[in-house]
């Protein structure tokens, strides 16, 4: 059994006093063990509410699918029984460590507390474990950073304090949700490296929710491609930087700034914005934005391709039918 | 720290002295004076005048019972011939103290319990039942309440004593009459303080380490909603320790409320002056006891701390 995390079909809704939002939409992804997928999308394109719905941190509503992981099928677990496997198997770390982590309690306590939930330990044991797991993710003097708050940390510190958190119970499984997005770039780099070191310490999965394709580029094994709640396009890290298929994630790629273009040359963009999550047209999510769009694509939604093996894509684009379409409008099928 | 203590140490003094000021001479610019009644004659009235030094000009009038006030003394009742108002503070506290804690306790765990639930419950029956508790505590005032309490559970169905604070049984009245406007404040804010911090992002942290629910409720949930509720609590701690008028007048409870009210009636400088320092520096004292108490609690805002990041 390699796969750790399987997601089937899976849809999620939640109530706004506007009505339904589908912020995911049938999205089908599997994790193996030891890997790092990455899930990238613009802000709303539902990643976030996908991995934290899959934890059950949300208010949401399972609409359909199915998410398996390792091995159990936890789509209709209780709040009861997810509580045994937050922390434990699945450790989280959000965006803003600032405030994700409680500012009136000392940072060796919020460690402790998630090790003495799992494991049978005493409070002196805990606190030893909480010091390693300190040193492990490089905080100096963690003696006295341990009964420290979190105003007497840094930015970075704060998110190594979280990633600690998250990885106290030596999970099979870490989500990192945009962890370095509100961090300096330099920051973010340690960060990054110290989350590929620990990978290999804790030997857990990642899935790393981002939009920045940097961070992807440098470690992820590989990636799925989110737009407004469909996972349009996933595959290798190889595979959707260099063999990318799907109109939305080549916009994507074509919009990072590259420091080798001419000065005046003006930034590429996706025009147009993300549809209505409210009330969302039939057809494929991208079609009012996509240069290439048929008839076909506003009508009905593309199922997904298998290109190569592994590397998914919902466009009708790769259709045999749609060969004239290609040909007129010079769309390649990069395989 | 000390450096701290110190510093709100002379800032409190400064309180007092500007505050013994502004009344002292605020008392004098009412018109009339304890001894304009019919009853005296011109002579009496010199007499007296003469005896309490009111004869005196103003300005030596204020010197004089500053002198006295750094010697600890509190002067002698005007209308309370003889008695010394340090006397009558000292016989009337303890029962105003006691009613008062007595309120206070109840008012903190009822109001801080009810908008617990309310929070937990929010937008169903349990908030708006407590919605309805804050409603009738803070619009209905207290001598409505002391005198329906009074009519329904002492007359009506006789299960507690009318009047007198001599017994616990005494006690359970005027309590509650006194901590209903309290109650009702408490649980409103605790309501709202509590819905900020249930959607907070660190308890999202604190579910996702897979703590109990009423790990997360207590050790994360309350405990951070508490803070902002410290702020109210020195104020609020003083004026319910220093007597109701109203709810002690109804209660016959023999406390300080009846003098304030009574003191200023009868325009008996010296007790208005001895009960308005007493509160005063009573108030200073809780307020700075509730700043060292939030630098416990919340350690951002310890003061003179070590800040190093």
């Amino acid at each position: 059994m390699n796969e750790l995390l399987n997601v089937e079909h899976l849809s999620i809704n939640f109530h706004t006093y506007n009505g339904e939002v589908q912020a995911v939409r049938d999205a089908s992804f599997r994790l193996n063990r030891g890997e790092v997928l990455a899930i990238v999308g613009e802000s709303g394109s539902g990643k976030s509410v996908m991995m934290q719905t899959i934890l059950k941190l949300t208010p949401c509503m399972l609409m359909g699918g199915r998410i398996i992981f390792d091995g159990k099928d936890i789509t209709d677990y209780t709040d009861r029984q997810m509580q045994e496997i937050r922390g434990s198997q699945i450790g989280i770390i959000f965006q803003d460590a600032m405030t994700s982590l409680n500012p009136t309690m000392k940072i060796g306590r919020q460690i402790t507390e998630s090790l003495l939930r799992h494991q049978k330990l005493t409070r002196a044991e805990a606190k030893e474990k909480a010091l390693e797991l300190l040193r492990q993710v490089g905080i100096n003097n963690p003696e006295k950073r341990f009964h420290q708050y979190i105003h007497n940390l840094s930015g970075g510190m704060r998110q190594r304090v979280m990633i600690a958190i998250a990885l106290a119970c030596k999970p099979k499984l870490l989500i990192a949700d945009e962890p370095t997005t509100a961090l300096d770039v330099t920051i973010q780099a340690q960060i990054m490296d110290l989350l590929a070191r620990l990978r290999e310490e804790v030997g857990c999965s990642i899935v790393l929710i981002t939009h920045d394709l940097g961070v992807v580029a440098a470690n992820a094994d590989r990636i799925a491609v989110m737009y407004a709640g469909h996972i349009v396009e996933s595959g290798t890290s190889d595979q959707i930087f260099y063999h990318s298929s799907h109109p939305y994630t080549r916009g994507l790629l074509e919009s990072i700034p590259r420091l080798d273009a001419p000065r005046d040359a003006q930034l590429t963009y996706i025009g147009g914005t993300p549809p209505d999550a409210l009330n969302p047209a039939p057809g494929c999510a991208f079609s009012a934005r996509c240069k290439y769009s048929m008839r076909l694509c506003r009508m009905q939604a593309p199922e997904a391709h298998e290109i190569q093996p592994g590397h998914f894509c919902s466009c009708f684009l790769l259709d045999e039918e749609a060969k004239a379409v290609r040909e007129k409008t010079g769309w390649e099928v990069l395989v | 720290m000390a450096k701290y203590i110190i510093k709100r140490l002379i800032i409190s003094l400064l309180t007092i002295f500007v505050l013994c000021t502004v009344v002292f001479f605020a008392i004098k610019l009412i018109p009339g004076d304890p001894f304009s009644g019919p009853e005296y004659t011109d002579e009496v009235r010199a007499e007296l005048n003469a005896l309490y030094g009111f004869d005196k000009p103003i300005v030596e009038q204020y010197f004089v019972y500053m002198g006295n006030l750094l010697r600890g003394e509190l002067g002698i009742s005007v209308y309370y011939r003889g008695k010394p108002v340090a006397d009558i503070i000292k016989s009337a506290f303890p029962q105003s103290f006691d009613l008062g804690i007595r309120a206070l306790l109840t008012a903190t765990f009822v109001g801080v319990g009810l908008g617990v639930l309310a929070a937990l419950n929010r937008n169903r029956t349990l908030d708006y039942l407590s919605i309805i508790i804050a409603i009738i505590g803070i619009s209905i005032p207290s001598f409505v309440v002391a005198s329906l309490l009074q009519y329904v559970f002492a007359i009506l169905f006789p299960i507690f004593p009318v009047a007198r604070y001599t017994s616990f049984k005494h006690t359970i009245l005027p309590t509650i009459a006194l901590a209903l406007p309290t109650i009702a404040r408490f649980s409103r804010f605790m309501r709202t303080s509590m819905l900020e911090v249930i959607d907070s992002d660190f308890v999202k942290t604190a579910r996702s380490k897979g703590l109990k629910k009423h790990q997360i409720l207590f050790s994360h949930e309350i405990r951070n909603s508490l803070l902002p509720l410290l702020s109210i609590l020195g104020p609020t701690t003083a004026s319910l320790l220093m007597g109701s008028f109203v709810v002690e007048s109804i209660f016959a409870v023999p406390g300080l409320g009846n003098y304030f009210v009574e003191s200023i009636n009868t325009q008996d400088y010296s007790l208005i002056m001895g009960l308005t320092i007493f509160y005063g520096i009573f108030l200073v004292t809780i307020n700075f006891v509730i700043d060292i108490l939030y630098g416990v609690v919340d350690p951002r805002v310890r003061l003179g701390g070590n800040h190093n990041g």
